[in-house]
């Protein structure tokens, strides 16, 4: 696995076999990343957002090239990230947007399928406990397409949540599927999580869901492990990591997903 | 000598008194049976001992190892020994058995149990409840069978060691050679620990595995009897009247059913 410091304001690289990368991304500026994976490419790459206010990343997925994008932001200062993708034909792409840190985040992420069976599964899994904003589209441009949208959040105190995640399904892209599961869990007495769904279908022949949950950590639970001697904040971190962990079976490396475990670890014990 | 010692109390729920002045010690080394009829304060009293929020404690004392337990939260009261096993334990998704149980573990140590020490105790534990080997990998009591679900207490019970526990009718969900493996742990336990035990059960026959110490009968948020096991085999056998007869105890009067109709609306007329 290759590991570079992206710290130009520019950056662009191509891709064109099938290797795995870790780019931190780490200067208090605004970076742009632009990213081609070549023609049957099958790359995974990990992406640290240490300490910049602003991240835009474009990419392209060409003819039946896959990538597993596992994306951590572990920044030191509020940030935007922009997200840019383009999908060929047979492409396929598992993107993972995971963060524990106490600073805010807007994100934009705008996906493509423009090619026929052009495949997109889209996680997030998210501790809020200051404001965080997502704003995801995925937009099918041809036939059989498929997206897929995982969307974990658990609200503290202080956080303020709002997601919105739309598929949208062109006319003409028939056999096309768009499906949504997004579910918020809050410890908070008085914040809520603001989440809007959308399912924009132009097409009869398609397949489209979206389920959402969103509730308030049940009382009950909390008093179950309290009786067996678990502190209300350890009982917070244990259901905290019991619902957001899970964005790490993404991970493929097990020493990155090791690492990434501690890091998520001891984000969840400084801020619950 | 470990004692929790229960004086004069009163709990209420909701603004509605449950518990009308109990008095109650429990040792180390004794097996305390609790019956009597349902609904009469039984699991409002283990409740009120672990600290249950909704319940109010509204006078009295409860005394363990001479602390005021009402003045300590639900998990400092668990710290300190005290344990419930509760008669419906709760479903947590996504965290499992065994992150659970070492949190629990490492809440009561200054140094954090070692892994390696920690797994080993597990499995025994499981293996002793003959329960499956994959139990402390899934989620905890998620898609857990009633049974499972009692026996998973107990396993918490033994790996987490107090020096009372409270059993709320934990038998009932366990078919009869699972009621015998719970029994057994349970028993030896008591004996290897000196666990003292207070144990909510409708049935002799758990009771007859247990062999318990002390019994008593709570009627209407009172002890009404107390005794040993004659007085378990008595119940099983003459059931409650005699003790309503004997301490001239008011039943609850049946509420008067009134049905209610939809009146002339879909009932067809003779013609």
């Amino acid at each position: 696995m290759q590991r570079l410091k992206i710290d130009d304001i520019i950056y662009n690289s191509e891709i064109n076999s099938s290797e795995d990368y870790i780019f931190d991304v780490s200067d208090e500026k605004a970076i742009k990343l632009n990213l081609n994976l070549g023609n049957n490419v099958n790359s995974n790459l990990y992406i640290n957002l240490l300490n910049t206010n602003s991240f835009e990343f474009n990419f392209k997925l060409e003819t039946n090239s896959k990538m597993n994008i596992f994306m951590f932001n572990q920044n030191e200062c509020d940030t935007k990230v922009f997200i840019n993708a383009n999908m060929d034909t047979y492409s396929d792409l598992n993107l993972s947007f995971a963060e524990f840190n106490d600073k805010a985040i807007e994100v934009n992420c705008n996906v493509l399928l423009n090619g026929e069976y052009a495949t997109a599964c889209i996680n997030s899994a998210t501790l809020a406990n200051c404001n965080k904003k997502y704003t995801i589209n995925c937009t099918h441009h041809d036939k059989n397409t498929s997206s897929t949208f995982n969307n974990y959040a658990v609200l503290l105190e202080s956080g303020d949540l709002y997601i919105d995640a739309t598929g949208k399904i062109n006319a003409g892209c028939s056999g096309s599927k768009s499906h949504q599961t997004t579910k918020a869990l809050t410890f908070s007495q008085q914040k809520q999580a603001v989440i809007f769904p959308q399912l924009l279908i132009d097409e009869n022949d398609v397949e489209a869901s979206h389920a959402m949950t969103l509730g308030r950590i049940d009382d009950e639970q909390m008093y179950y492990l309290q009786t067996r001697g678990i502190s209300e904040k350890m009982a917070t971190e244990l259901i905290t990591i019991g619902y957001l962990m899970p964005i790490l079976e993404n991970i493929h490396d097990s020493s990155v997903k090791e690492q990434y475990q501690k890091i998520v670890e001891s984000c969840v014990n400084n801020i619950c | 000598m470990s004692s929790l010692k229960i004086v004069d109390l009163h709990v209420q729920i909701q603004g509605k008194q449950i518990l009308k002045g109990v008095d109650l010690q429990v040792n180390e080394n004794e097996i305390h049976a609790l019956m009597g009829p349902n609904g009469n304060g039984k699991s409002t009293l283990l409740a009120a001992i672990m600290g249950n929020p909704k319940y109010t404690v509204t006078k009295g004392e409860i005394i363990f190892d001479g602390q005021n337990v009402l003045e300590m939260s639900v998990d400092q009261r668990a710290r300190a020994g005290l344990f419930l096993g509760m008669q419906y334990p709760q479903e947590i998704s996504g965290v499992t058995n065994s992150d659970f149980l070492r949190a629990a573990i490492n809440s009561r140590l200054e140094k954090p149990v070692s892994l390696f020490s920690f797994i080993k105790e597990m499995e025994k534990t499981i293996k002793d409840l003959e329960m499956k080997p994959d139990l402390a990998h899934r989620f905890l009591n998620e898609g857990f069978s009633g049974g499972e679900k009692k026996r998973n207490e107990i396993v918490q019970m033994k790996m987490l060691k107090p020096t009372i526990a409270m059993l709320d009718e934990i038998d009932s969900g366990l078919d009869v050679d699972a009621l015998k493996i719970v029994a057994n742990a349970v028993v030896d336990m008591q004996k290897t620990t000196n666990l003292g035990l207070l144990v909510v059960s409708h049935y002799e026959r758990f009771y007859q595995l247990l062999k318990p110490t002390h019994a008593h009968v709570l009627i209407d948020g009172k002890i009404v009897t107390s005794g040993g096991i004659e007085l378990v085999e008595k119940i099983d056998s003459d059931g409650y009247d005699w003790l309503y007869k004997q301490f001239n105890i008011e039943t609850i009067k049946k509420a008067v059913v009134v049905s209610n109709t939809l009146g002339s609306c879909a009932v067809s007329k003779k013609v």
